[in-house]
């Protein structure tokens, strides 16, 4: 049974200038006076429907002549080598703010509030990986020296480990599921990654 | 192995933490006031050691020695230029003490304080014999790396590479600039612009200190990223510094200022630390953070492209490069050179500049007359206070060595041929950078085509096989005077050849003409006619108003300049309004326009969508964000859903645009922005929204006939859907276009995918809709 991380939104601290930069106002670094109004709405919106959860659980590693074996799955490539070549374990990760957030998302670019809906979705991809940011952080407290995290899609990482990180951590307990085809995850903001660890 | 082949292997393999600061901490723990912290290290070495041992015990690879403010001319300003040896020996003593062999130790230097001519008033030299001394010390004391830090200046920090690379070549060597929030140093760089210069050095890894937080740092490093494949150093101030009770706090802690350590990583930082307020906890906190880190790959990057301290010139579009300054029939300038006269050469750039320059050529004529130092303040005058990039046109190898030593940017140097006594000429171009000018010529001038190729080849050969990439290379394919009984036919196929090749070109334009009547005339159409065969520079006159109006007209009508736009007064007031998100106004105004002109769909055509129009290109150009953008197609909806309304439906219909997520994507926000601003710029959009089928889209554009089938697909695994939906098309013979996005895809993707066009943003893809209806658009 995988654990399970939980936060409020609003601990989740993003600094602005990632904001200001996620949201198109590049090389700015604050959100501009007169988007401010409209921003602060999002943000409300924003910390009223995520719901900020994460699955985690820490596997074994052995070394395989194909690859790296981790609960059952070999992974390969040159991101597997690279970051988890000496790792004697490895955390899968599975972190999202919930369904009720792509509907905001969905329900204001219905009703034709394009830049509140852009504004959250921005919102969201950020919080999602500032919450697995703190996760990160509170796993390296515990775990000692690690890798990067990385996730399926960097490098040749492929996408179909999203597949096998949302079964492993029983993902429907957090409510997410995915494509079987593209391996695409619902809800839109989610995480899937991983970390190397040399010891535990 | 040298050091610095070591560092660089280990820098392959993971990301290396350095330590935090020295002054702030330093002041703090021995109550400095009113004296460097380098005193101490004559003083109380205890205290630079157990600061060593406290970094390193929180985990720093690297150690860097108390010596930021050590070169000789700033120990004078405290009156201790006599302790100067004996700091920088106990510095280094002290760090390798602390080290113990298990961290590097990395002598370190800061700016002098002083800037150069014309911005303060030290030549290039001072500031090379000052670090040249602060780097043989550490050099003998065993350092393994240099790092110059928090430099505000590009041709100080240029000195202290070159002094620090003389000084050892064995040693692993790191070059900081300082940016301020704008991402310029205080006297003008950007990163872009930094890399230009400085990645034709012998230096390891580039990198940005202090002044900024990790918050305010990270997009400019990002930007510095962008452009090197060098390794990439970091270390952000804890904070913007603010005042509380009389002291300087640094305000970011510990925790907050480790969160960061992931974003530089993912940036391609290959050695991350701290700056001022950072302290051993910091560090420590930043080690539990980056782990054992393998660094993320970055490709490798070339710019085609010279630069002064604040400007670079790219080769993208032609260059106009000023050829004036050449006392070669022009008595008062030899004059001004022989005297030493700045002012008056000065004033020559500046109105070469102001008539249209982006470079300036400087040849000084006979060399020997003129004053070798004077020759570097040209230079230093025209790169620093004209701000174009300079074309060093000096033939004699030694004064060459100096400017190009010296220059503060990415020069030309102008010209090398392959022939024994140019080959000297290499040596400079090696150790000192700078674009170069490849004259198609040996000993003799060519003849023929054939003989220009010949010669190119052989020069090309010789620059590339001495480490001068293609990126620095330009042409000169020879134009000869006609008089004379030059061919420029000949150069003219040549240019073409060159081009076709994909190498930038250069020429001396008024050669052709020379002794002939009429000029300029001869030279603007001999112009026009490289241009269109691809010509990328050309060394001339820009005071000469014939030829520069003619290459004006012609590189408009060959679509390598924009089109002159008139604009309409209303359109103004229209854009104004849709940018500041007045929807009810919008619609009065609407209104006001229909009474005048009755029919709705003139109102589109004559105001909505030029405003849109007007607004897509200040998107394209920078002046505003993407949400400006998307509250302008939001202000405009309601107006242009007035107009249609009263529209008849066979109008609708012949700007329809069906667009799409495609199936099994469910991430649609870049199509709902897309979907906005095709709509507010007049087109009938009908939106499937997302995860819609392929047979599904193409039912629907055989019901609706539209201009474009647009798809959206954000990831690599629903690309492929876009190949099933043009597979389909085909299929029943549907003959629509189909255009394509997302952050999955690019041009070429695209068209392996069969989509027509591909479109970066919603901008663009507005813009491929009207060529669509135009008719003038090649898929």
């Amino acid at each position: 049974m995988s654990k399970v991380f939980r936060e409020d939104p609003r601990n989740i601290k993003i600094p602005e200038r990632v904001l200001a930069a996620r949201l198109g106002f590049k090389g700015v670094g604050r959100i501009p006076e007169n988007f401010l109004e409209s921003f602060k709405r999002a943000y409300e919106v924003a910390m009223e429907v995520a719901e900020p959860v994460a699955a985690y659980d820490t596997f074994e590693a052995k070394e395989n002549p194909e690859g790296l074996l981790v609960s059952g799955k070999i992974l390969k490539g040159k991101m597997v080598t690279q970051h988890f070549g000496k790792s004697s374990f490895v955390t899968l990760i599975l972190s999202t703010i919930g369904m009720k957030y792509d509907e905001k998302i969905e329900e204001l670019h219905k009703s034709g509030e394009e830049l509140l809906s852009f504004f959250l979705d921005g919102i969201g991809s950020e919080l999602v990986e500032y919450f697995t940011r703190d996760l990160d952080k509170k796993l390296r407290e515990n775990m000692g020296s690690g890798s990067a995290r990385i996730s399926p899609g960097y490098g040749d990482l492929p996408l179909e480990l999203n597949a096998w990180i949302i079964d492993t951590l029983d993902g429907e307990n957090i409510g997410v599921s995915y494509d079987p085809e593209t391996f695409i995850m619902i809800p839109r903001k989610t995480i899937t990654a991983l970390i190397g660890w040399k010891g535990a | 192995m040298r050091k610095r082949e070591k560092i660089s292997q280990i820098l392959k393999e993971r990301v290396l933490l350095l330590d935090g600061a020295y002054g702030t901490e330093l002041m703090k723990r021995a109550g400095l006031k009113d004296v460097p912290p380098e005193v101490l290290n004559v003083e109380r070495p205890d205290v630079v050691e157990s600061l060593h041992r406290d970094y390193i015990n929180a985990g720093s690879d690297v150690v860097i020695t108390n010596t930021f403010g050590a070169t000789p001319s700033k120990l004078a300003e405290y009156g201790l230029e006599d302790k100067f040896e004996e700091i920088v020996r106990n510095a280094v003593r002290a760090a390798k003490r602390a080290a113990k062999g298990k961290a590097f130790v990395f002598g370190d230097a800061g700016p002098t304080g002083k800037l150069p001519f014309p911005v303060g008033d030290k030549p290039f030299d001072f500031f090379y014999d000052n670090f040249r001394k602060l780097f043989e010390i550490m050099v003998e004391e065993g350092v393994d790396g240099i790092i110059l830090e928090t430099f505000s200046d590009i041709a100080e920090l240029k000195a202290a590479a070159l002094a620090a690379r003389d000084a050892s070549e064995d040693i692993f060597l790191v070059a900081h600039l300082t940016f301020d929030e704008n991402g310029r140093t205080l006297t003008g760089t950007d990163p872009m612009n930094f890399v230009l210069t400085f990645e034709d050095l012998d230096v390891d890894a580039l990198g940005i200190n202090c002044t900024l937080g990790p918050e305010e740092l990270l997009p400019i490093f990002q930007e510095l990223s962008k452009h090197t494949d060098k390794f990439l150093t970091v270390e952000p101030n804890a904070g913007m510094p603010v005042v509380e009770h009389g002291e300087t706090i640094y305000p970011v802690g510990p925790d907050e200022f480790s969160v960061h350590v992931d974003s530089y990583w993912e940036a391609g930082a290959n050695i991350i630390g701290g700056c001022c307020g950072t302290t051993p906890e910091h560090i420590k906190k930043m080690r539990r953070q980056l782990g054992e880190r393998h660094p993320v790959e970055r490709e490798k990057k070339r710019i085609f492209a010279l630069s002064s301290p604040t400007t670079i010139v790219s080769f993208e579009k032609f260059v106009v490069i000023g050829e004036r300054i050449n006392p070669a029939g022009r008595k008062k300038l030899r004059k001004a050179m022989e005297e030493g006269n700045l002012d008056y050469v000065v004033a020559d750039g500046r109105k070469q500049k102001e008539a249209g320059a982006k470079v300036l050529d400087v040849n000084f004529g006979i060399e020997q007359l003129v004053d070798e130092d004077f020759m570097e303040k040209v230079i230093y005058s025209l790169a620093y206070s004209v701000g174009t990039p300079i074309s060093i046109d000096v033939q004699t190898v030694g004064r060459l060595e100096k400017l190009v030593r010296s220059y503060p940017g990415r020069p030309l140097v102008n010209s090398f041929r392959p022939v024994e006594e140019e080959m000297k000429k290499l040596k400079v171009l090696k150790k000192y950078g700078g674009s170069v000018v490849l004259l198609s010529m040996e000993e003799e001038v060519p003849e023929s085509y054939e003989d220009r190729l010949k010669a190119f080849e052989k020069g090309l050969d010789v620059l590339l096989s001495n480490g001068i990439e293609k990126h620095r290379i330009i042409v000169d394919p020879i134009v000869l005077a006609m008089g004379a009984g030059g061919n420029p036919t000949d150069t003219l196929r040549f240019i073409e050849y060159l081009s076709e090749n994909g190498f930038k070109t250069t020429l001396g334009l008024s050669n052709l003409s020379f002794g002939l009547p009429d000029r300029s005339h001869f030279n603007s159409s001999f112009l026009v006619m490289a241009v269109d065969r691809g010509l990328s520079s050309a060394i001339m006159n820009p005071l000469d108003e014939i030829v520069m109006k003619d290459l004006k007209s012609a590189l408009v009508i060959l679509g390598k300049a924009e089109l002159p736009k008139k604009e309409i007064k209303e359109k103004g007031e229209i854009v104004e309004m849709i940018l500041a998100g007045k929807s009810k106004e919008l619609l009065e105004k609407t209104k006001e326009f229909l009474e005048e002109l009755r029919e709705p769909l003139l109102v589109v055509e004559r105001h909505l969508r030029p405003a849109m129009e007007k607004i897509g290109d200040m998107y394209d150009k920078g002046e505003i964000f993407l949400p400006q953008l998307i509250l302008a197609a939001q202000t405009a909806k309601a107006s242009f859903e007035y107009l249609e309304g009263l529209m008849k439906g066979s109008r609708k219909s012949e700007k329809k645009v069906i667009i799409a997520t495609v199936k099994g994507d469910v991430h649609d926000i870049g199509k709902n922005i897309v979907a906005a601003v095709m709509k507010s710029s007049g087109y009938d959009v009908l939106d499937l929204g997302k995860d819609v089928p392929s047979d599904a889209i193409v039912e629907e554009a055989e019901k609706n006939k539209p201009i474009v089938v647009a798809l959206s697909a954000m990831m690599t695994t629903t690309a492929p859907r876009i190949s099933e939906v043009v597979r389909l098309l085909k299929e029943r013979k549907i003959d629509i276009p189909v255009l394509v996005g997302g952050a999955s895809l690019n041009e070429k993707l695209a068209r392996e995918l069969g989509a027509d066009f591909y479109a970066k943003d919603a901008s663009q893809g507005v813009k491929i809709l009207k060529e669509l209806e135009k008719g003038g658009v090649n898929s």
